[in-house]
């Protein structure tokens, strides 16, 4: 009786184990499906599993110039955006965590709270500045007003990061004779490292996945991939091949974070769920 | 005491000086951007709620008082974006805690797959959300969805998920769902890994069976974990977006418009500034005055903690 129930617990977990691989990766490997068939592979049911790749579609987006200038796009814009946010974001936290001045309490919860202010609180009133600033659809205003949403994320992560290294290392450090800067750069930013790394990560993905903030404030001449994919769909048409083909190759960067820095990512998900 | 001033005491005094400055010199970037576009934006939609900017108009904006907040409390459009909201979030917050809870209690056995299965429940939660609309749209299609398809070979009948103004908002709480639970048991299994073995130990000793060991030990003990899961994913539903502009535009009619897409159509495509600040000024209110409550019933629980 007691085999039974043992063997009857393994198939059951089994069971549930295939399920959520499968419920997690089916809409992913549907897309590699489509995105490698002719265009009427969408429209047919049951979705064929085996075939002989046809690489056509990815050929003609790389061919097509508005394709390969949202990539760039996207690109540059993630890039510059991670950039900013980890080390404006390690500076902040590094002053906060190390000058305690009367504001510092109030800095760090009013940075905090930031975080509840919605999107489109945001969003909305920067069109309004950019339209008179001259900012829209250009690259520097889509880095900064993203930044600008994700910094306090970073603050926060990278915060407790630094609370939890001691101050006796940037006595140390003094004594050496290295000034707050020096300490900070040579000192504090190497033991921070997996901190930096989880920040750095999600806050990748956070930018490369923006869509409201690129819909709003760019979208006419700088497009980005989310961007673009929405616009593979019209009223007259959904160009099945095309949406698949380009989702897949927005999120080759997502699925080699999720690869190869796992333990980052997860890391950051962590810091930005439990506060304090 | 004059004399006290001694040497020591200026030399201490001077670095305190220099490391203000500096103090302020690290923050001061990151400070600067949050408060010219985080700050400053909402307060202009705050100050802009109380005049009828328009863009349409070149006219000079104009203080109008409360008229906008009369104007949008009483638009169906704003009161339904609410119910909407409301609608699509609670039933997708209530499923994705419980499924990501239950998740997370399974994966929190010594099992080998436990790393493996926690990078798989990444790719939903982080994949671009508006490919995940684009997929569900074809998923729920009425003639070449795959849903239907399935639902057929259980010998089902087809249903036009999302021109069915009952299933629609079902549509987008599945897809919700999908997206987000991975977040919740993620997170949970975290906080699960980190409680003490002690504990769970002691309830075996005493010889708790397996639903006794949940709801008195393991449900106590994860409780702060699952109230800030629950508020992050609270904070993040209510600004749903993306995928929902993706998979229905909001339709048919107003049915999946939520507070987001709302603003986005009435606000931004009417080029209305002055009524739509208004209706973000109340939303934003009301965000605040939530948060504010969390907040003090986290302090309250942690003063009964230190009091115990």
């Amino acid at each position: 009786m007691r085999q039974v129930l043992h063997v009857l617990g393994r198939i059951g977990n089994g069971i549930v184990a295939v399920l959520l691989v499968a419920a997690s990766l089916y809409p992913v490997a549907w897309l590699v499906a489509i995105s490698l068939q002719p265009a009427k592979s969408a429209y047919t049911m049951p979705t064929r599993w085996l075939f002989v790749p046809d690489f056509s579609t990815y050929a003609e987006l790389f061919a097509d110039p508005d394709f390969v200038a949202a990539l760039v796009n996207t690109i540059q814009l993630t890039v510059f955006g991670t950039v900013l946010c980890v080390l404006l974001g390690a500076l902040a936290a590094y002053s906060l965590s190390r000058y305690r001045t009367r504001w510092s309490g109030l800095l760090t919860g009013s940075i905090a709270m930031s975080r509840v202010v919605p999107s489109f609180a945001v969003v909305l009133p920067i069109f309004f500045i950019y339209r008179s600033l001259n900012l829209l659809d250009s690259m520097a205003g889509l880095v900064l007003a993203l930044t600008a949403f994700q910094l306090p994320l970073s603050i926060l992560i990278l915060l407790n990061v630094m609370n939890d290294i001691p101050t006796s290392i940037d006595e140390a450090a003094e004594i050496d004779g290295a000034g707050a800067f020096a300490t900070f750069w040579r000192v504090i930013l190497p033991i921070s490292r997996p901190g930096l790394a989880a920040t750095a990560v999600l806050t990748f993905v956070l930018i490369w996945n923006e869509f409201l903030f690129v819909l709003v404030l760019a979208g006419d001449r700088l497009v980005t991939m989310p961007m673009l994919i929405s616009t593979f769909q019209t009223d007259k048409q959904i160009l099945w091949t095309e949406i698949a083909a380009s989702s897949v190759i927005s999120l080759l960067p997502v699925g080699l974070l999720i690869v190869l820095a796992q333990r980052h990512l997860l890391a950051g998900l962590g810091a930005g769920a439990v506060r304090e | 005491m004059v004399e006290s001033v001694t040497g020591k005491d200026v030399v201490r005094r001077r670095r305190r000086t220099t490391s203000t400055i500096a103090a302020w010199a690290l923050l001061g970037p990151a400070l600067l951007l949050i408060l010219l576009l985080r700050l400053v934006p909402m307060l202009m939609a705050v100050g802009l709620s109380f005049t009828d900017t328009n863009f349409t108009s070149t006219a000079a904006a104009q203080f109008v008082g409360l008229q906008n907040y009369a104007t949008v409390l009483g638009s169906q459009d704003f009161q339904s974006a609410l119910v909407v909201t409301v609608a699509i979030v609670v039933p997708a917050l209530v499923l994705e805690m419980g499924i990501g809870l239950a998740v997370a209690l399974w994966l929190n056995r010594p099992t080998a797959g436990r790393k493996a299965a926690r990078a798989v429940m990444l790719v939903p939660y982080l994949l671009v959300p508006v490919v995940i609309g684009n997929f569900f749209r074809m998923f729920f299609s009425a003639q070449f969805g795959q849903l239907n398809y399935y639902l057929a070979l259980l010998g089902l009948d087809p249903h036009a998920w999302l021109t069915d103004t009952g299933t629609v908002r079902w549509a987008v709480v599945g897809m919700e769902v999908w997206h987000t639970t991975p977040f919740v048991a993620l997170v949970t299994l975290a906080g699960l890994m980190g409680l003490s073995k002690d504990v769970m130990e002691a309830a075996l000793v005493d010889g708790a069976n397996a639903w006794q060991r949940f709801t008195h030990i393991l449900l106590p003990a994860l409780l702060p974990i699952l109230g800030a899961v629950l508020v992050l994913r609270g904070m993040d539903a209510i600004q749903l977006f993306d995928e929902v502009y993706v998979l229905t535009g909001g339709g048919p009619g107003r049915e999946t418009s939520v507070i987001n897409l709302y603003l986005y159509q009435f606000g931004f495509r009417q080029f209305r500034m002055g009524e739509t600040s208004s209706a973000i000024t109340l939303i934003m209110g009301a965000i605040v005055m939530v948060a504010l409550i969390v907040m003090v019933i986290r302090r309250l629980n942690e003063a009964k903690a230190v009091r115990r």
